[in-house]
């Protein structure tokens, strides 16, 4: 069975990324996914073991094969589809992808897990991974000033903090922020978008596009006619009045009690698109989560600039 | 409008064509079309929709689940289904099946109109289903009837009579354009493709017949395509004109030996090449009177129909010693015995036709696989028949009718005014994307199948 070359979508948390796959999912040549966590390792194995268990980290691809594969997200459905998993535990991810997609198929698939790593290394081998299972993937560069971005991260890790009970996994969480002593998640802006930066750059030009989220979000309709051309898709008014519905994706609300999360709560709580004009964030000023006064790193500014951002 | 269009029969092109006509009739309105098809259908659908067929498989959950992903993600306000007497038939088991009493029940609660394209007056046999005890209990609690009676019916012309016809259940549409023509370039390289030198001169006849026919034929063991190249020889092979005989077939090839005019056997053709071939031709026959390719001849090209009324001991009584039919029937049937029979479209015995008349059989709750292809004959209610019959044993009579047709002027200019008057009735007609639009919004048309 053929698959269709998927969409994926590059990013860090906190950057619209649910938005974005969701409205990309509304287009009726693509179907949005949750957050799988597929890409993070090479087989099933490892999955089970690192989000299997009693953690929300495999909510995403529960529900998503509950939906594609069973037909719905109820306590029943995600049952079958964690059994859909075990059976699958000795294939590897790229597989388990790849069967989601002949299923999906002739729609394009938009896989979203935001990307993270403690070291430039881990970044560049989850990157690998991709371009390995989809050698002819389209990817998304999704970006936000890195300001805005530090301050939503860090508000978040702070909810997550109090509601975790895996006190180990939220060390992993702050330690990729870490620089130096100090809490400043700048540096896992600057590793991660450089990283993607590199990597894109060995790619073919039409293989990959950079959105600003800021900019999708102050002029939605532009910017998603610019994604669907971008990937040959039809980009008539219809559709693009459909793809400003991300309200309406089977994911755009929390699961069943047994696979509850898979992406942002906030998302899930409020999936309606708020246009709001571009913000007014500064790449000069003092950090407000540093004690020391000090700004952004200089690299971590040349490359917002590269970006676009002033 | 946004439609998506099931197709879950395999083995027809027909259907699918005509279905992909009416597709692209809505999208060409700004309409958004999607298919979930059965992979022969898929095939052709993906031809014309990239991107926008989804191909069933031998399993009916997975089936399922992928129908309602789609109903859930394109919101479709109609779902266009077609060949349901094939699918709902309780003894049959599909290639790709779909339906199952749950799956009715769904349906009969969707919000959106459902809309059967009725290629060939399959209505009344869709009443006998809902009818019949065993099937009923077969889907269960009224769920057969509950979404036979949300159906509405179209009918696509020119596979249908465009005009009135009484008791008829359905909305005919012009499901094409009509007459077809091509360019007197293209018209001109076909026929000297095939007639060389003597295309002035020369008559093209085409033959077309559909791959179940030479499939049942095998089953049934049957062996008139081995002799066809013989039996037309003896109508084609003396005529005042030199005929050149284009048979396309993916499935046999007619022998031309001894038979007297020239033969080429042509596997398949893309369709574009196919229809310039039928259009450029001076006669299309075929043992098919349901077959999509006539529907394309109208006002363009005669076509011709061959079927067998008569049993063997009457074609050799009909029959002078001398003559060639007689000779090929008793090879026909001394080495296949009871290789000739009746039939209206070959090789369905056209006794079966009786047993439609008939209900469902008691305990399997349906017919034989292939009866409803002749009773829809009786019921009359297709093709008002522009296209002339005649009998494929039929000797002298048979004959001449080959000759009127391709060398008698005033013959077809008859049969041109026979078209004429069926293009004028089927100029009337709506698109199918009008009256697909107004079905959608739930005006007052009031031809719904209620059952």
């Amino acid at each position: 069975m053929p698959v269709a070359d998927p969409v994926i979508i590059l990013a860090l948390p906190r950057s619209y990324s649910s938005l974005t796959c969701a409205m990309l999912g509304q287009h009726p040549q693509m179907y949005d996914l949750l957050e799988t966590q597929l890409f993070e390792v090479d087989v099933m194995q490892q999955w089970w073991a690192e989000y299997g268990e009693d953690n929300h980290d495999a909510d995403g691809l529960t529900r998503v094969i509950g939906e594609v594969f069973f037909g719905g997200q109820s306590p029943q459905t995600i049952l079958a589809a964690r059994e859909w998993l075990w059976e699958r535990r000795i294939r590897t991810t790229g597989d388990v992808l790849k069967e989601l997609g002949e299923q999906l198929h002739p729609l394009r698939m938009i896989e979203k897990t935001p990307l993270e790593g403690i070291d430039d290394q881990e970044v560049r081998c989850k990157l690998r991974r991709q371009l390995l299972t989809f050698p002819q993937a389209r990817f998304l560069h999704l970006v936000r000033h890195p300001r805005a971005y530090a301050r939503s991260h860090l508000s978040h890790l702070a909810a997550m903090s109090r509601a975790s009970r895996h006190p180990e996994r939220m060390a992993r969480r702050y330690a990729r922020i870490l620089d130096g002593i100090v809490l400043d998640p700048q540096v896992l802006w600057y590793r991660v978008n450089f990283n993607i930066d590199c990597f894109l750059r060995g790619l073919a030009p039409e293989q990959h596009l950079r959105i600003c989220g800021e900019d999708l979000l102050s002029e939605p309709k532009l910017q998603l006619r610019k994604i669907a051309k971008w990937l040959g898709l039809s980009t008539n008014a219809a559709t693009l009045a459909e793809m400003q519905h991300p309200d309406r994706s089977p994911f755009a609300c929390f699961g069943p009690p047994n696979a509850r999360f898979g992406g942002d709560p906030r998302f899930f709580r409020d999936p309606v698109l708020h246009c709001m004009p571009p913000g007014e964030e500064s790449l000069a000023d003092a950090l407000e989560w540093r004690t020391d006064g000090s700004g952004f790193h200089l690299e971590t500014r040349l490359l917002a600039r590269e970006f676009g951002y002033n | 409008m946004r439609a998506i269009f099931l197709c879950a029969p395999s083995k027809a092109y027909g259907e699918i064509n005509t279905l992909v006509q009416l597709a692209r009739n809505i999208s060409e309105e700004g309409g958004e079309i999607w298919f979930l098809a059965s992979p022969l259908a898929a095939e052709v659908a993906g031809s014309h929709f990239p991107g926008r067929v989804f191909q069933l498989t031998p399993d009916l959950e997975r089936n399922q689940v992928i129908f309602w992903r789609m109903v859930k993600k394109f919101r479709p306000d109609m779902i266009v289904l077609s060949e349901l007497y094939e699918i709902l038939r309780p003894k049959r088991k599909p290639d790709c099946p779909l339906i199952n009493s749950s799956w009715l029940r769904e349906m009969g609660e969707i919000d959106c109109a459902l809309v059967f394209v009725d290629f060939i007056a399959h209505v009344p046999l869709l009443r006998g289903i809902a009818e019949c005890d065993v099937c009923s209990e077969h889907f269960a609690d009224g769920s057969l009837s509950a979404f036979l009676e949300r159906l509405w019916v179209v009918v696509p012309c020119p596979l249908n009579e465009p005009g009135p016809v009484e008791g008829r259940c359905g909305i005919p549409y012009q499901a094409q354009r009509l007459p077809l023509s091509i360019e007197p370039e293209a018209r001109a390289r076909v026929r000297a493709r095939f007639l060389g030198r003597s295309q002035e001169e020369g008559a093209l006849v085409v033959r077309t017949g559909s791959s179940w026919q030479t499939q049942l034929a095998e089953q049934y063991g049957v062996s008139l395509y081995e002799h066809l190249g013989d039996l037309l020889g003896a109508y084609l092979g003396n005529l005042p004109r030199p005929v050149t005989l284009v048979s396309v077939s993916s499935r046999h090839q007619i022998s031309s030996i001894g038979c007297g005019f020239r033969i080429h056997n042509i596997a398949n053709l893309p369709p574009r090449e196919f229809d310039e071939l039928v259009l450029s031709s001076d006669l299309v026959i075929s043992d098919n009177e349901i077959g999509y390719t006539l529907a394309k001849t109208v006002g363009s090209v005669p076509s011709l129909i061959l079927k067998n009324t008569f049993t063997r001991e009457e074609i050799l009584k009909r029959e002078p010693s001398h003559s060639p039919v007689r000779r090929i029937v008793l090879e026909m049937e001394s080495r296949r015995p009871d290789s000739i029979y009746p039939h209206k479209i070959f090789p369905i015995p056209a006794h079966e036709e009786e047993l439609a008349e008939q209900p469902p059989d008691e305990h399997t709750g349906a017919h034989d696989v292939d009866v409803l292809t002749t009773s829809t004959l009786r019921l009359g209610r297709m093709l008002s028949s522009p296209f002339v019959k005649a009998e494929l044993y039929g000797g002298e009579e048979t004959r001449d009718v080959f000759e009127r047709l391709l060398c008698d002027p005033c013959s077809r200019n008859t049969l041109r005014e026979q078209d004429t008057a069926y293009i004028e009735r089927f100029e009337k007609l709506e698109t199918g994307a009008t009256v697909l639009s107004r079905l959608a919004i739930h005006n007052s048309l009031t031809e719904h199948i209620a059952l």
